[in-house]
């Protein structure tokens, strides 16, 4: 049911009230990176204490949210392929250059009704899988499960996405490898991600000399993942940071 | 300028549009962004007043090519000329006069209160359509007041975790100053003195456990006080930006404001890291004007663009 804590919880997602599934998803992705602990625009604004509660408000946003779609869904289906599909908003929250969207913005105010927790592991988080079912089974259980990130939503279709990554294999390796099999350049990923060849290259070499931080680890790592459409990105920023960390 | 009656002020038809530049660390761009809005306010047809608030270590007149001036704010504040007005001098740029701090002695980088009061009351009156505050670099309370002072009030952050950090320890301040001045308001002095005396220090680490605990206290304080809050409406601006997560970093900040402060915190827009800059600076020249199609520039363009249009729909 549409109530004010579907509401609110797209308010604190940031996506209008009659988007898709895969913005609801884009959106939840996004914001989760926002409120990792090294992230360059969050680190220094809340404790450790806060960015897990924030993550946890943003998880229950979330599942809020699917747990609506999925029930308007089913919805259709019993009334049959002529009904018609509810309104979908295509466009995650934009995060353009020069963004002054202070009309109509989103609003992530601290005292939103998001709806009841469930009593599940608050200490994991991030395990809500966009792209899953909120109504399957096991969404209880939470800690059983990782968190793989979904692959990202398809901008270039000629761009197939490649072989999930494996933990365990060199991310560096990994990228090269999907970048290769999509015939693709340094230079051209360079152009497209805005980082400069040296970093790109220092990635796929599993280096970071010049990296003295690891919130440029993570981004460079997470945006460059999701240039070449490699997944789980969160497993492939894990291994360049775990790189990073014993360096 | 200098007016023909200094004893006796004319009351302006309008007050001046007041914008402000801070933003905590040094170097991140605030008298380039300064002088750069005010040459390109004054090409747009704007009576503009630059006034270089960085009281210990001025050096605006510097970004215009000009001499440093000879009356400068120090001589205001030591009374040696009665009005603010007196000492604003010509630029090479149309439209565009400067009130320099360069030579403020280095006790004027603390100025007291009624001297602060005192630059701003007389600010409020100048004749012109807008004045640019071109702040010092940390989170004093002279800086915040005068950043609190403006309509726009823009908070330059470079991408980098130095100054992101430093960004957020002046917003952090400027928010809590905003608070503390509201205690004019009924009840809110007793309630937040009772949170403050009861926690000490510990209260005011964080925006929304200091607002949650005057409300439990005094409803009604505390009511008052969260409208206040939602007021605090910096702009975030990022300079220097170069990779593509530099781009998103403007936006990200302002998520995780908004979320901290529970209030209107925005995001203007991001500055590229531009060479020309560099040598704008190195040739005493402001960059829009030695580089006016330089991606730098342009993108001021477009800054200049969302303040005033803003301005013209609060207007309207």
């Amino acid at each position: 049911m549409r109530d004010d804590a579907f509401l609110a919880a797209c308010r604190f997602l940031g996506v209008p009230r009659d988007a898709d599934r895969s913005a609801v998803d884009e959106a939840y992705r996004e914001r989760r990176l926002l409120y990792t602990e090294d992230n360059l625009a969050t680190y220094s604004l809340f404790s450790r204490d806060e960015l897990d509660e924030q993550m946890e408000r943003l998880r229950v946003a979330y599942r809020r949210i699917v747990e609506v779609l999925d029930k308007e869904d089913k919805e259709r289906a019993l009334l049959g392929p002529a009904a018609p599909a509810a309104p979908a908003e295509p466009e995650a929250p934009a995060q353009a250059n020069l963004t002054f969207d202070r009309d109509g913005d989103e609003s992530a105010g601290g005292d939103e009704d998001l709806g009841a927790p469930a009593d599940h592991d608050t200490s994991s988080p991030r395990s809500i899988e966009p792209g899953s079912s909120s109504v399957e089974p096991g969404l209880g259980t939470s800690d059983t499960r990782n968190a793989p990130e979904p692959a990202a939503p398809a901008e270039k279709p000629s761009r197939a996405a490649p072989a999930p990554f494996e933990v365990g294999e060199s991310p560096g390796e990994y990228l090269r490898r999907c970048r290769e099999s999509q015939g693709l350049s340094i230079a051209e990923l360079a152009t497209e991600t805005r980082i400069g060849p040296r970093h790109l290259q220092a990635l796929e070499s599993d280096e970071f000399s010049d990296l003295q931080a690891e919130v440029y680890v993570r981004g460079f790592a997470t945006t460059y993942s999701r240039a070449l459409k490699a997944s789980p990105i969160e497993e492939i920023v894990k291994a360049f940071l775990a790189i990073f960390r014993s360096a | 300028m200098v007016s023909p009656s200094p004893n006796h002020p004319p009351t302006p038809v309008a007050r001046p549009v007041i914008w402000a530049v801070g933003g905590g660390k040094g170097g991140a761009g605030k008298s380039v962004i300064s002088s750069s809005l005010g040459v390109m306010l004054a090409r747009r047809g704007k009576t503009c007043v630059l006034l270089d608030a960085d009281l210990g270590g001025a050096n605006l007149h510097t970004m215009l090519g000009m001499p440093g001036p000879r009356l400068t704010l120090s001589d205001f504040l030591r009374r040696k000329v009665a009005k603010l007005d007196e000492i604003l001098v010509e630029t090479p740029f149309p439209r565009l006069r400067l009130a320099s701090g360069s030579r403020a002695l280095m006790e004027m980088a603390n100025p007291k209160h009624a001297q602060k009061e005192k630059i701003l009351r007389h600010v409020q009156g100048l004749d012109a359509d807008h004045v640019i505050l071109d702040l010092g670099a940390g989170s004093s309370i002279n800086v915040i007041d005068f950043f609190l002072a403006a309509t726009q009030k823009l908070t330059v952050v470079m991408p980098e975790p130095t100054a992101v950090e430093n960004a957020y320890h002046f917003l952090k301040a400027a928010y809590f100053r905003r608070l503390k001045r509201a205690t004019h308001l009924p009840g809110v002095r007793p309630a937040l003195d009772r949170v403050l005396d009861r926690k000490g220090e510990e209260a005011i680490q964080s925006a929304k456990g200091l607002l949650e605990a005057v409300k439990r206290n005094d409803p009604e304080a505390g009511q008052l006080l969260a409208e206040e809050a939602c007021k605090f409406n910096p702009l975030i601006l990022i300079n220097r930006a170069s990779s593509e997560i530099d781009q998103r970093l403007g936006s990200d900040m302002k998520t995780a404001c908004r979320t901290y402060f529970d209030s209107e915190v925005d995001y203007l827009g991001t500055l590229p890291d531009d060479e020309l800059v560099r040598a704008a600076v190195q040739s005493r020249r402001p960059v829009v004007e030695a580089f006016p199609t330089c991606s730098f520039s342009m993108a001021m363009n477009m800054i200049i663009d969302r303040l005033t249009a803003d301005e013209a729909r609060d207007e309207g």
